[in-house]
């Protein structure tokens, strides 16, 4: 990185506390939660996208294509079920979820069945959306660190207090629009790495035998049962509609987003954008994989910078097999783009943890202060309910720092109880709703 | 629905491949992760279902104003047929890509 991609982070980091200034004014929940109730499909649909991509759909998902021992295209088997759980959401998720004119989803399942069903799976939400999260960061900046040679420290430090700033400032809106740009970024530096990996992957003559047929191949037909039998169409769609439609529909981080919208038209516009817009982005990322993947197969010398980084700043992993393939899109970034697409690939790089990063917060915020502030009879007055609001924006920015610094690099076993704990819960959390709306007794 | 909620979340843990590397078991089950999402769904419906059939007495609580009900009507809409021809789609793509690709 030279003065010239330094310059465009700090823009970009001046442009996003600018811009949680001018969102500023929030006089209550509707506004600082659900940004009014007036927001429109465009900016809504685009930030749904942005808070779901993070760095692993930007790095690791490529590297899974390309370089991975046993990866390949079938990662696009991932997206084949979100037509069809869009098409449940509208239909069977929102009419009554939007009708009842709740911020946080589960004080509906309160007013279904008990104060005890709403608290455990605020509480699931709040505990692992708040340690994955920094995990997540941390993860970044681990890999950053092994291309710029910053400490991660100040990197973790960088992503977090810019996000927590401009979203405890601007509140949802802050949060949806700048989403919407950080996606907008994203998507840029996607086109940017494709095509100057494909230029040189043709300058380095091209690849003899084509693309690994292995990788190319999308549909399996396993079942997804029995020791590496995985990736099969049938549990892909059987296990990806459940999946999606209890992620999309009642996860707080999303649900919130369809909450923002105007009205039920534009719910249906935002659904029917996400369902259409996520196969190909995700077919740009996974096409970049594969041809970067197949750039490091001809250029020896990228080969050996991957290896040399993972030997330097990943030992453990150099030992077991030879190089951390998340490296792939970094290294190639510095090693491959010139001066200022390097800033923007960076500033790229960065809007993928900060959008994730700063709708996490504003809903563990949303939650929190519903689901435990604003309960029972007696309601807070406005200027209360905002106070508590920001503060614990505030004090969830810290949480997901301080389980970034703390539990970033270990593998503790608890951090894995707690990741397998909040996976194996969309499947219960999807039923309790749907019983929630349709279900006639107790 | 806390049972349903809590039986389908131990079962799942049981399944899953990283509480088994976790504490060291082998069950000898291996089951693709994207799975559990269709157990989970599956076992905590049954269950709380059954629950419900047991125990009669529990007082119902309902939403005043509040009735939804699913149409068949609702599914006649364009963004419906849409995203249904877009899923359609995408699979056929996805399995030409070794051809186009390769």
């Amino acid at each position: 990185m030279n003065w010239l991609d330094y310059s465009i982070v700090i823009l970009y980091i001046a442009f996003f506390l600018g811009m949680g200034f001018f969102f500023k004014e929030n006089k209550d929940s509707k506004d600082y939660f659900l940004g009014g109730k007036s927001m429109s499909w465009f900016p809504l649909s685009l930030s749904t996208m942005a808070t779901q991509l993070s760095a692993i759909s930007f790095i690791s998902a490529p590297a899974f294509v390309g370089l991975k021992l046993g990866g390949g295209m079938k990662w696009l088997t991932f997206e084949f079920a979100v037509p069809l759980a869009m098409i449940f959401i509208m239909i069977v998720i929102i009419p009554p979820l939007f009708k009842s004119g709740v911020v946080s989803i589960y004080e509906f399942v309160e007013k279904r069945f008990s104060v005890s069903t709403r608290l455990v799976l605020s509480i699931v939400f709040q505990i692992s959306r708040a340690l994955a999260t920094g995990v997540m960061v941390y993860a970044i900046a681990i890999i950053l660190q092994a291309v710029l040679d910053i400490d991660f420290v100040y990197t973790i430090l960088i992503i977090s207090v810019i996000t927590i700033v401009y979203s405890w400032q601007g509140g949802m809106k802050a949060v949806v629009w700048g989403d919407a740009i950080q996606m907008i970024i994203l998507f840029a530096g996607l086109i940017i790495c494709l095509y100057y990996g494909w230029n040189l992957l043709q300058e380095n003559g091209g690849l003899p035998n084509g693309f690994d047929p292995e990788r190319l191949q999308v549909i399996n037909y396993n079942l997804g049962i029995g020791e590496g039998n995985e990736y099969g169409i049938l549990p892909m769609l059987l296990g990806g509609l459940f999946l999606y439609a209890s992620y999309y529909g009642c996860d707080q981080t999303q649900a919130q987003r369809l909450l923002s919208a105007k009205n039920e038209k534009t719910i249906k516009q935002l659904l029917l954008a996400n369902g259409l817009l996520r196969f190909p982005v995700v077919l740009v990322y996974c096409t970049m994989g594969l041809v970067i993947g197949g750039l490091v197969s001809v250029a020896p010398d990228f080969f050996n910078e991957i290896a040399l980084t993972t030997q330097k700043y990943f030992p453990e992993e150099y030992a077991k097999t030879g190089m951390k393939v998340d490296l792939m899109l970094p290294v190639f970034i510095i090693k491959y783009l010139p001066h200022g697409l390097i800033g923007i690939l960076m500033v790229g790089i960065l809007s993928a943890a900060m959008s994730s990063l700063s709708s996490t917060v504003n809903s563990l915020s949303a939650v929190t202060v519903e689901d435990f502030f604003n309960r029972g009879k007696v309601k807070l007055t406005n200027k209360k309910y905002m106070l508590i609001s920001k503060a614990s924006v505030v004090f969830w920015g810290v949480v997901c720092i301080a389980s970034a610094f703390l539990f970033g690099g270990s593998k503790s076993a608890v951090i894995e109880i707690i990741n397998a704990v909040s996976s194996v819960f969309y499947g219960p959390v999807l039923v309790t709703f749907v019983l929630a709306f349709f279900f006639k007794k107790g | 629905m806390n049972a349903g909620i809590i039986s389908a979340v131990v079962v799942n843990l049981v399944l899953s491949k990283t509480m088994q590397q976790v504490f060291r078991v082998d069950l000898g089950i291996h089951v693709f992760w994207i799975w559990l999402n269709v157990t989970g769904v599956v076992i905590s419906l049954v269950v709380a279902y059954a629950v419900s059939a047991f125990t009669k007495h529990v007082e119902v609580k309902a939403i005043s104003n509040f009735n939804v009900k699913i149409k068949k009507e609702d599914f006649m809409i364009k963004e419906v047929y849409i995203l249904l021809a877009f899923f359609i789609g995408i699979l056929v793509f996805s399995y030409f890509i070794p051809v186009i690709f390769g």
